[in-house]
């Protein structure tokens, strides 16, 4: 992640990610930073692996199996959340 | 305070030694090192805090839920949770390579995952060959010195991994029969592959039996391969169908036998190399993959293998110990670029064990069959309208979960879901 990505960058990146992986016409008004991105068929289960790659490649952060499953791992916004509170020294341990 | 249903066989698996544990017997007072080899779930309690472990690989399955008045209750399949009165939607899995402290005084859970497999290729492809090879011998030979006259299967589909497998197996074992499946169309023709895999076996000197099934006996393995598979997805339910099918035959063979018996597998390899393709039936696209980088869908390959239980829930079904060589060497295995090629892998692994011919052949998979008929379970299975929702529909029957609730968002990425807080209620 570069140090002047703030979190309006990320969430912008997230977002042309996802509509790109899960070909989100632009007309789509139903769709936002905010949507539920898998309940509602957004992204599929090969659209997860897709946005998780990226989130590595884009943002040098590495998913712990416990983060796929964080309540704020639904939404662009909540990735984001994700993404820039992720101390680069994260130790591979989730708690409660 | 804790539960335990854990029927399959922990295997310690190392350079210096092989065992076979039950989780009752799994008493020797020494954890399991996670950053070790071999297959393992295991459950324990001290006081008010119970620690659930699994293997890197996640090859043997962990799915817990807590009660607010049972405790903490674990089992390597679903289905006996269910049967157990845990309501489906209360079901967890411990990650891969993952130890979950859950504190029921505190009501705080924890997961520490200490050792990640290798997530990038490096360059020295030859080294990580070479030391793969001197490993994956190693090994076998191990086994081999542990329990020398086993009654072993190999399962020998008649491609490379498979191959690889059964040429060292039977280089270090002696009491060795292959087995093969092949689709049984009522003509007595066999397909190519288990024309090839029986000349294989005729070659390496390998006692052979050929175990075919027609399209009724294919389907009628389907529940067993939902519940034992524990899985919904197509192709995981498609490898179950074929590993229960030659899991009956080995079973039947060996039941006179004392103590365990082995199936060896040249399973993961294709995970390891991410060495799949999509493939087309009917106009539809089956076996996806991800588009990612190939290093990235490797991974999510590997990581996936933590969800289903096609081989090793599959044949502890059937009360065998299901052996798969190739996780053994996965360290250097993912140090390869996800872009080499199978053969010169298999080539380099294999040396001389296998004759020329192997590896001109093409890739061997059952799930398919042959381009020109329908002789593969992929084909059946969609033309008897089992695909999509009907199989999960037809899994939830299966584990015996009656409530309607969606699989979808079970799996994330290749990962069962683990909750984010204690969980105190089904969520």
């Amino acid at each position: 992640m570069s140090t002047t990505d703030t979190q309006a960058d990320i969430r912008a990146a997230l977002e042309a990610c996802v509509r790109d992986i899960g070909r989100i016409a632009p007309t789509d008004t139903h769709f936002d930073q905010r949507s539920e991105l898998f309940d509602t068929g957004y992204l599929d289960s090969l659209g997860i692996v897709a946005l998780t790659a990226f989130v590595e490649q884009r943002f040098g952060v590495t998913l712990a199996d416990d983060q796929l499953f964080d309540p704020r791992f639904t939404t662009i916004a909540g990735i984001a959340d994700i993404i820039a509170s992720h101390a680069a020294t994260r130790p591979h341990t989730g708690s409660a | 305070m804790l539960e335990t249903i854990l029927p399959i066989a922990n295997l310690r698996w190392s350079t210096d030694g092989f065992t076979v544990h039950h989780a009752a017997q799994d008493d020797t007072g020494s954890p399991h090192n996670i950053a070790d080899g071999g297959r393992f779930a295991t459950a324990e309690r001290t006081g008010d805090t119970v620690t659930l472990s699994r293997d890197r690989l996640g090859l043997n399955k962990l799915y817990f839920a807590v009660d607010s008045e049972r405790g903490v209750v674990a089992a390597n399949y679903l289905t006996d949770l269910v049967r157990a009165g845990i309501q489906f939607d209360a079901v967890y899995a411990v990650p891969a390579g993952a130890t979950a402290v859950i504190d029921l005084h505190d009501r705080t859970i924890r997961l520490n995952q200490p050792h990640q497999l290798p997530t990038t290729a490096d360059t020295d492809t030859r080294h990580h060959l070479a030391r793969a090879r001197e490993r994956l011998i190693r090994h076998i030979a191990t086994a081999a010195a542990a329990v020398p006259t086993a009654p072993v299967a190999v399962c020998l589909s008649g491609g490379l991994d498979s191959s690889l497998i059964a040429a060292l197996v039977r280089q270090h074992f002696t009491n060795v029969r292959a087995y093969t499946y092949a689709f049984d169309d009522h003509t007595g023709q066999l397909s190519p592959d288990a024309v090839h895999a029986e000349r294989l076996a005729g070659q390496l000197d390998i006692p052979f039996r050929l175990i075919t099934a027609d399209a009724d006996k294919i389907l009628a393995v389907l529940p067993r391969a939902y519940r034992f598979g524990q899985d919904w997805r197509d192709f995981n339910v498609h490898c179950a169908i074929v590993n229960d099918l030659l899991a009956e035959a080995i079973a039947a063979d060996t039941a006179t036998d004392d103590g365990p018996v082995f199936v060896f597998t040249g399973d993961l390899m294709n995970e390891l190399l991410a060495d799949y393709t999509p493939v087309q039936y009917r106009g539809q696209d089956f076996y996806p993959l991800p588009t990612a980088p190939a290093e990235h869908a490797r991974l999510s390959l590997v990581r996936g293998v933590q969800c289903g239980d096609r081989e090793v829930g599959v044949f502890a079904a059937r009360d065998l110990v299901a052996v798969q060589p190739y996780a053994q060497i996965c360290d250097d295995l993912l140090r390869i670029p996800a872009t080499t090629a199978k053969p010169a892998v298999i080539r380099a692994l294999a040396g001389t064990l296998l004759p020329d011919d192997s590896y001109d052949r093409p890739k061997a998979r059952a799930q398919i069959g042959s381009p020109t008929a329908t002789t593969g379970i992929l084909p059946l299975m969609v033309d008897a309208g089992r695909v999509g929702s009907r199989l999960e529909h037809e899994f939830r029957e299966a584990v015996g979960v009656n409530e309607s609730t969606s699989l979808a968002g079970r799996i994330r990425a290749g990962v069962y879901r683990f909750p984010s807080h204690f969980p105190t209620e089904a969520t």
